[in-house]
């Protein structure tokens, strides 16, 4: 404290300080206080003894009707789905997830999902699920029932057979209904259909179906496979595509697929479909040695990862060249009085036969690509007739979709070469085939392009022609001209011995410049069902 | 530290702090009605705030004297001036109480009259503090707490406030 204020200081200090003493207020307000401090705790004690009046017994009261809606009703109005015993051959066991041991079973009963079926040797038991399918467990099996759920109108059912064989056949209500069988490596899914399932002591798969379409994925089991195969592998589980009546089908755990089909010849539009939506996979165009019947063994890139795809895309152009500059030699037309590259002479015709017979596949199997969309590399079903760059599948120009076929070249060629597509399947016999196409030029110089059909009564284009039709020498397309449309057609229906007809865009002998070609659509091009 | 205040303790302090907050509140708006308001206003404020934030109540004593203090600031700050009772008016208020003690004779406290004369002619925040220095005994620190200053401000503002004091009263 300052010296100067010591004084005032010492004063304030000395001072005689009056206080008050207010009984009466300090009682007032004590008991104004009291009263309120009260009604507080009157006002918790009601909301406590509230939740314990009126929430608890709610709660209880939903907690019963929950518990039986749950144990009583819910099996009343929605009752479990059950499979039903048809007939039981010999001894047949059950075991569910709470017994220890199998138990025979009975003739007839119900099993409801989780029981495990298994049959001994020459021993059998066919049950009924939903309203019509039925399954047949066969000797040697195991199935467990891991789904059931059946209404009016839909179903799903699904079974996983660890080993044995299983026949089924399947009849769903509607379209969201879904039967399927699982093994270790693959599920099959079924729309209605008649096939079975063997699952092998190596553990591959064999699928038969004998009877309408299912669909197969295979399983990737990481823990099986080196860690560099995962690597490479973004999606595990991968739909393997359709597989139609009369069809084999293997599968291994190497993820190899083979599928073999019965009358593959008059079959294999509906291969090639299938073939067409399997995904990734190459299909070798070689069957292997001692394989009668015409059959594939396809490699899933995805999975087995052991061939760069590009590879594969060389090796078919390498094989398509040799096919085409055999086939084709620059040559001059047997039948037309001008020049084109498609049909060969007739003494050539032998050894062309020899080659198509050594790789017959390369023709058979091409997909109905005419639009030039799909591919890998090349459009499917498309080949060149010479492994040279100034060929290309691109999306620069597009006229029908995204892609077009072209030929370009900056200087003029002393010889032909073409684009061709052939198609072996479906042919319009008696009826007129007609070619519709758009081609797009840019400064094209000299002879000019020209649209070919030539059918044949072989399945590839080779040795003289049955019937032949060509733009060459009638209409002229060169110049630079944006997307024209083209249609050709031969001029007699098409004779029941034709077993191909092959599309070409030919660049013919002294032609420079820039071609793109979009054949019409698939179905613009032909197709059977909409005619 | 003191404890924490819960609702069903509040009343025990109560009783115990009563009759400070009262005449702490008395000696400075000198009116008795007044007073008992403040007083009353005080103490509800305070249970109000033990039943939502008891938890958070580390010193009643500072506590209960910082809401008086901003009870009895707001009360200055409605009227818009720092009383406006006359001196007769104070003096016939302070005899009332007195007498109705009936122990004290008025004439002892002619020097605290004449400081609390004085005081009113100082700012509210400026004589609540010398009030609370001098007349309630809190130390700095609590002071400090109460008005929410730092302590080396409420010293400075302390020695401003009596200088000026002194000045009025012309004391040596």
């Amino acid at each position: 404290m300052d010296k100067e204020l010591k004084g005032i200081d010492k004063h304030l200090k000395n001072l005689r300080i009056p206080e008050a003493d207010n009984k009466a207020h300090e009682k007032a307000l004590r008991s104004l206080l009291s009263t309120e401090i009260e009604r507080t705790r009157k006002r918790r004690n009601i909301f406590a003894l509230s939740i314990v009046k009126y929430a608890l017994p709610v709660a209880a009261v939903l907690i019963l009707v929950f518990g039986l809606w749950f144990f009583v009703l819910r099996d009343f109005l929605w009752p479990e789905s059950t499979v039903n015993i048809v007939s039981v051959q010999g001894t047949v066991y059950e075991r569910t997830a709470l017994d220890k041991e199998n138990r025979s079973v009975l003739k007839q009963g119900e099993y409801k999902k989780g029981t495990v079926l298994s049959t001994e040797k020459d021993n059998t038991i066919t049950f009924s699920m939903g309203k019509n399918t039925q399954v047949k467990l066969l000797e040697l099996s195991q199935i467990e029932l891991r789904t059931l759920g059946y209404s009016d109108t839909v179903e799903n059912s699904s079974l996983f057979l660890s080993n044995g064989k299983i026949e089924c056949s399947v009849e769903m209500p509607g379209t969201d209904s879904l039967f399927e069988v699982l093994t270790d490596y693959t599920r099959i899914r079924v729309y209605g259909t008649k096939f079975s399932v063997q699952v092998l002591d190596n553990k591959d798969v064999l699928i038969q179906v004998k009877e309408g379409i299912v669909k197969i994925d295979n399983f990737y089991r990481a823990e099986e496979n080196v860690a560099s195969i995962k690597d490479t592998v973004p999606t595990i589980d991968k739909e393997l595509g359709e597989l139609l009546d009369n069809a084999i089908i293997t599968i291994n755990k190497q993820q190899e697929l083979r599928i073999d089909y019965k009358e593959i010849a008059t079959r294999n539009t509906k291969l090639e479909d299938f073939l067409d939506q399997i995904w990734a996979v190459h299909l070798s165009p070689y069957a292997e040695e001692g394989e009668k019947k015409l059959g594939f063994r396809g490699i899933i890139y995805g999975i087995k990862a052991v061939v760069d795809p590009n590879e594969f895309i060389e090796q078919d152009l390498r094989d398509s060249a040799e096919i085409e500059s055999e086939a084709e030699p620059d040559v001059e037309q047997p039948e037309s009085t001008t020049e084109s590259g498609a049909p060969v002479a007739k003494n050539e015709t032998s050894l062309q036969i020899e080659e198509t017979e050594r790789k017959p596949q390369r023709i058979l199997y091409l997909p109905t690509n005419a639009g030039v969309e799909q591919g890998l590399g090349i459009p499917s079903g498309w080949y060149k007739s010479e492994n040279t760059n100034i060929f290309s599948w691109t999306d620069e120009v597009a006229h029908t979709g995204n892609k077009s076929i072209k030929i370009a070249s900056a200087d003029k060629r002393d010889r032909e070469c073409a684009w061709a597509y052939t198609l072996t399947t479906d042919l319009p016999f008696g009826k007129q085939f007609t070619l519709k196409a758009f081609v797009k030029t840019e400064e094209i110089k000299g002879q000019g392009v020209c649209l070919t059909l030539r059918a044949d009564d072989t399945t590839t284009a080779s040795g003289k022609a049955e019937m032949y039709v060509t733009t060459q020498g009638k209409r002229v397309i060169k110049g630079s001209r944006d997307w024209t449309e083209y249609t050709i057609n031969f001029a007699t229906p098409l004779a029941y011995e034709i077993n191909s007809i092959t599309i070409y865009l030919i660049y013919l002998p002294n032609t420079k410049g820039s071609v793109s070609f979009v054949s019409a659509v698939r179905d613009l091009l032909y197709n059977p069902h909409l005619t | 530290m003191s404890p924490v205040i819960y609702e069903q303790d509040f009343l025990r302090y109560y009783d115990k702090f009563y009759k400070k907050i009262i005449n702490f509140i008395l000696r400075h708006v000198f009116h008795r009605e007044t007073a008992e308001d403040i007083t009353s206003q005080t103490f509800f404020k305070a249970l109000r705030h033990v039943k939502k934030n008891s938890p958070d109540i580390k010193n009643f004593n500072s506590w209960i004297y910082k809401i008086a203090t901003n009870e009895v600031l707001m009360h200055h700050r409605k009227k818009g001036t720092k009383n406006t009772f006359s001196i007769e008016e104070e003096q016939d208020q302070f005899k009332c109480i007195l007498v109705e003690q009936q122990s004290v004779a008025p004439e002892i406290y002619v020097d605290f009259m004449a400081v609390r004369q004085e005081l009113k002619k100082l700012k509210p925040e400026e004589s609540l503090i010398i009030e609370l220095y001098y007349f309630e005994h809190r130390s700095y620190a609590e002071i400090a707490e109460i008005v929410n200053i730092k302590e080396t401000t409420l010293r400075s503002m302390l020695q401003r406030s009596l200088k000026k004091l002194k000045e009025r009263l012309q004391v040596d």
